[in-house]
């Protein structure tokens, strides 16, 4: 079970004076159960990458398979294929439509046909992922709620539809340092509890290098690394090119090493990296 | 010096007299003074966009009074006044661009006010120069970046002759360039055109550089100061569900686990240079 792409390019407006080829030549296998991140900057292709990974985008050339199946090709098998994907957009706030918080939220899953008790149970646990309290806003007009409010809802309800891949295109922006780590601990903890594929998609090296087992670093439509977090961030150059910050805590460390400290700067996490500091200034005073 | 924005025990309730109604902002007193950069932090529902909204009149308060250069905002026939003085930059660059061409949509709030065409043109030359986007008049906006596409918001709030930009968190969708972009080009036009600035962030290490940083929580201010002062209470801010700068997170690791280190360290610079003093 995974997602294939095999050669895929895409572009733009083909034909065209505007014509811009988005991604090129990509290759790529994402296997069940990965925690992905996918980085680059604004225009490198991840956000036409990962709308290959659902059918939304038809590569021109290449071809994307699903759990074996070919995406674009006709009948049930596909569609099923495409089911099992499910997207959270740039901005998903303004997929709300519903006149309350629940309804919206169970949209996704009254359209597949689920049954109403299994779409009320459903609800529930998609509110209470995205930490909202139901009793207090499943009658809540999804309108009238904060910008970090509403993105959880439209989160919530894709998580309703309980997708064996989950593709997630900058799923904190905007929120709250608070509302950040919360949803990024319960996206660990999905993807722990129920094996759920999370690909994710962002330009912040902070977020994803605590959590992503393996990397993605787009440039100029092509995948210019791919491996674990510790390794990636070893490529200083290569990521620079690509317009990629490594993340504060690293640039950090870089600063002290070159202050004169003497600590590893491939370090990802905040903790590690006092400790790290510590056991440095010990060796100083020792000799 | 100046009181551009006076909010006197601002009140504002969503839906009042209604059974959804909501109290958003409680009791709020606030002054930002001609010239200041004041950043605003809090979670996400804690009122920091509902303020916003009240400093050019998108919202006018249901209790209190918000005053802009002395007029209230609830005085309908001084609204384009206050506009004028005022002007908002969103978080999603895509809402609020309204032409086919950078220069273009930068003229369209004087031509809106009426403004001789002549002094259009000089007004959409200065703009573009203030934001560093010469070069890219005849584009079309669409196509550009995002931290260029906020970086033209910018420039037509600047066209409006704006005193005061208050901008609701304007880096949140941009990558890291774009980021920087924005935070550079916001600094020097406070730095060398003396514009009043409020900035909602949840980037920590942007409001930073504000000279006072206001820290709001369930719709009221919780505390004020400047950003030393704010972000060395590491405790107290990821209590609230907030971050502090990375550096001053070390620090207050470091500081717990006995190191010997000064209690206001904010910056990498700061950190590295204690550091090097501590041993």
């Amino acid at each position: 079970m995974s997602i294939i792409l095999k050669n895929a390019t895409y572009t733009y407006m083909a034909n065209t004076p505007f014509e811009r080829t988005a991604i090129k030549d990509i290759n790529l296998e994402i296997g069940e159960g990965e925690f992905v991140a996918i980085i680059g900057h604004t225009g490198s292709g991840k956000s036409t990458l990962v709308q290959h990974l659902n059918g939304l985008l038809k590569p021109n050339q290449g071809m994307v398979m699903v759990n074996g199946v070919d995406l674009h090709q006709k009948g049930e098998a596909a569609k099923m294929a495409k089911r099992s994907v499910g997207m959270v957009f740039q901005y998903p706030e303004h997929q709300l439509f519903e006149e309350t918080v629940y309804a919206d939220i169970a949209f996704g899953p009254r359209n597949l046909g689920v049954p109403e008790e299994e779409v009320d149970k459903r609800v529930r646990r998609a509110m209470e992922f995205v930490h909202l309290d139901f009793a207090v806003y499943q009658d809540r007009s999804p309108f009238q709620l904060s910008g970090g409010q509403m993105r959880r809802v439209a989160i919530a309800g894709v998580v309703a539809l309980q997708p064996q891949y989950l593709i997630l295109d900058e799923p904190a922006a905007g929120l709250d340092p608070c509302g950040r780590d919360d949803i990024f601990t319960k996206l660990i903890e999905l993807h722990k509890k129920t094996e759920t594929t999370i690909i994710l998609v962002s330009h912040n090296m902070d977020d994803v290098a605590k959590m992503a087992n393996r990397l993605i670093v787009m440039h100029e439509g092509q995948i210019s690394l791919d491996g674990s977090p510790k390794e990636i961030f070893k490529h200083t150059e290569k990521l620079k090119a690509a317009g990629v910050d490594v993340p504060q805590v690293t640039a950090l460390l870089s600063r002290l090493k070159v202050a004169g400290l003497d600590i590893d700067e491939h370090i990802l996490t905040v903790d590690d990296a006092v400790k790290s500091i510590i056991a440095s200034l010990r060796r100083k005073k020792s000799c | 010096m100046n009181q551009l924005i006076k909010v006197e025990n601002l009140q504002y309730i969503y839906n009042e007299n209604m059974a959804n109604e909501f109290v958003a902002l409680h009791d709020i007193n606030l002054t930002i003074h001609e010239g200041e950069f004041v950043a605003i932090i809090g979670t996400n529902g804690s009122g920091k966009s509902t303020l916003a909204k009240h400093f050019n009149a998108l919202l006018l308060p249901t209790g209190g009074s918000c005053k802009i250069d002395g007029i209230e905002t609830n005085s309908i026939d001084k609204l384009w006044a206050i506009r004028q003085k005022v002007g908002m930059v969103f978080q999603n660059p895509d809402n609020q661009i309204v032409a086919t061409l950078v220069e273009e949509d930068i003229a369209f709030g004087p031509e809106n006010l009426g403004v001789p065409s002549d002094e259009i043109k000089t007004r959409v030359d200065q703009a573009l120069k203030a934001v560093g986007m010469e070069e890219y008049r005849k584009h079309a906006p669409h196509l550009l970046s995002g931290g260029q596409k906020q970086r033209v918001a910018i420039a037509g709030a600047l066209a409006m002759q704006t005193k005061c930009l208050v901008l609701d968190e304007p880096t949140a969708m941009l990558d890291p360039q774009g980021r920087l972009e924005v935070l550079e080009t916001v600094k020097n036009l406070h730095k060398e055109l003396g514009i009043t600035i409020v900035y909602i962030t949840h980037f920590m290490e942007e409001a930073v550089e504000a000279d006072r940083v206001v820290v709001m929580k369930n719709g009221s201010v919780l505390d004020q100061g400047t950003p030393r002062a704010i972000f060395t209470q590491v405790k107290k801010l990821k209590e609230l569900g907030l971050d502090v700068p990375l550096a001053a997170q070390v620090a207050y690791q470091l500081r717990n686990a006995g190191i010997k280190l000064p209690a206001d360290i904010i910056t990498d610079e700061e950190l590295a240079v204690a550091l090097c003093q501590s041993f």
